[in-house]
């Protein structure tokens, strides 16, 4: 009986130290059930091997270990889940690109080389005013599409001086149009100043170019 | 006295209707001489823009745009059309009108030189009416 123990004994610490390390839950599991099913059975057949007249107990011993280790191992695998190993952390997703909104489309530009405006000045000149009323025939031929109004210096003055003054000059356009049956909801003014060139600033026929108003028609409302 | 009074109203009435009949011969000569004024004006604001492109086309204007280089310049058609107006207004007799086509072309690289040496493709195109006003016996702008 001594004997059979030791060898339960022997064979659960051997199997938990050792063949544990690369096994499943699951396989660890049946054999502790085994193990312990086996020092159980062999302890069960001990006892009953001891009963009666004739000493069986090794031989009881031997049988309640096999058959306690067999229902053992059983019970302990099926009782234990093989753990599931963790999913692996999802790849990350790139971040998705923000592009740009297209540019939005030109479809008719409309350009006033007249000088609209006195010197430093944003009131409309008399002379010009059969110019702007063309201006608006022509965007009147657009009904509802967004129409940018843009007003642009030459290079003389200052930056800041030039794009206000460009600003205020547009915005008297504005007006004008507004005046003339064009909804204000369909204008919007820009003033770039000096920024803008679409002529040499060095040469005085690129000056005058290059002052001017410009009406850009935008494609979409 | 009275044969002088019909021969004064006469008079008035011939020079009326001289007037009259000349009118429009002289309003018509004005009007083709603005017009060949405006023809020639254009064809030297027409030069100055191609002039122009050829300009920006040695000097390609090149930014770059995320990990891109862009390079652009415009081009302007050959072929466009000039027409005059009259107007109501005695100190503005008349505007011109000019119309062209405008072509922007575009090129991108990975590099500044990749874009600037091409290949330029047409990216947009817009028509353009540049509005003069004829003042004081000129084309203004």
């Amino acid at each position: 009986m001594k004997k059979v123990c030791v060898i339960i004994l022997a064979l659960f610490l051997v199997i938990n130290v050792s063949g544990c390390a690369s096994m499943g839950k699951r396989g660890k599991c049946a054999l502790i059930g085994a193990a312990s099913g086996a020092v159980v059975g062999g302890g069960i057949g001990t006892a009953i091997g001891n009963q009666g007249d004739t000493d069986n107990r090794a031989e009881g011993s031997a049988i309640g270990a096999g058959a306690g280790a067999l229902i053992g191992g059983l019970l302990g695998f099926l009782i234990c889940k093989e753990e599931v190993p963790p999913p692996p952390p999802p790849a990350p997703v790139p971040e998705p690109e923000v592009t740009p909104p297209p540019k939005p489309r030109v479809v008719e530009k409309v350009v006033l080389n007249a000088v609209l405006f006195d010197f430093d000045k944003a009131t409309i000149k008399p002379e010009f005013v059969p110019v702007l009323d063309e201006a608006v025939a022509i965007i009147k031929k657009y009904p509802g599409k967004k129409v940018i109004i843009e007003g642009n210096t030459d290079s003389v003055g200052t930056e800041s001086y030039n794009k206000d003054l460009s600003l205020r000059r547009a915005g008297s356009v504005k007006t004008y149009l507004v005046n003339k049956g064009i909804p204000a909801s369909q204008l919007e003014t820009m003033g770039y100043g000096e920024e803008q060139p679409v002529a040499d600033n060095s040469s005085r026929e690129g000056r005058q170019k290059n002052r001017r108003v410009e009406f850009k028609v935008i494609d979409g409302e | 006295m009275s044969s002088m009074k019909a021969i004064s109203r006469g008079s008035i009435l011939l020079v009326i209707a001289t007037l009259l009949s000349v009118h429009p011969i002289a309003s018509a000569t004005e009007e083709s001489e603005v017009e060949a004024s405006f023809k020639s004006f254009n064809q030297k604001w027409m030069q100055y823009l191609y002039d122009q492109e050829e300009r920006e086309q040695r000097n390609i204007s090149c930014k770059k745009v995320k990990e891109q280089y862009v390079a652009e310049y415009k081009a302007y058609s050959k072929d466009y059309s000039v027409t005059i107006k009259k107007t109501q207004y005695q100190g503005t007799p008349y505007i011109g009108i000019l119309s062209y086509r405008e072509k922007k072309f575009v090129s991108q690289a990975a590099t500044m030189e990749g874009a600037i040496r091409g290949p330029f493709n047409l990216m947009d195109e817009c028509n353009v009416t540049e509005i003069f006003a004829y003042v004081n016996g000129k084309w203004q702008y």
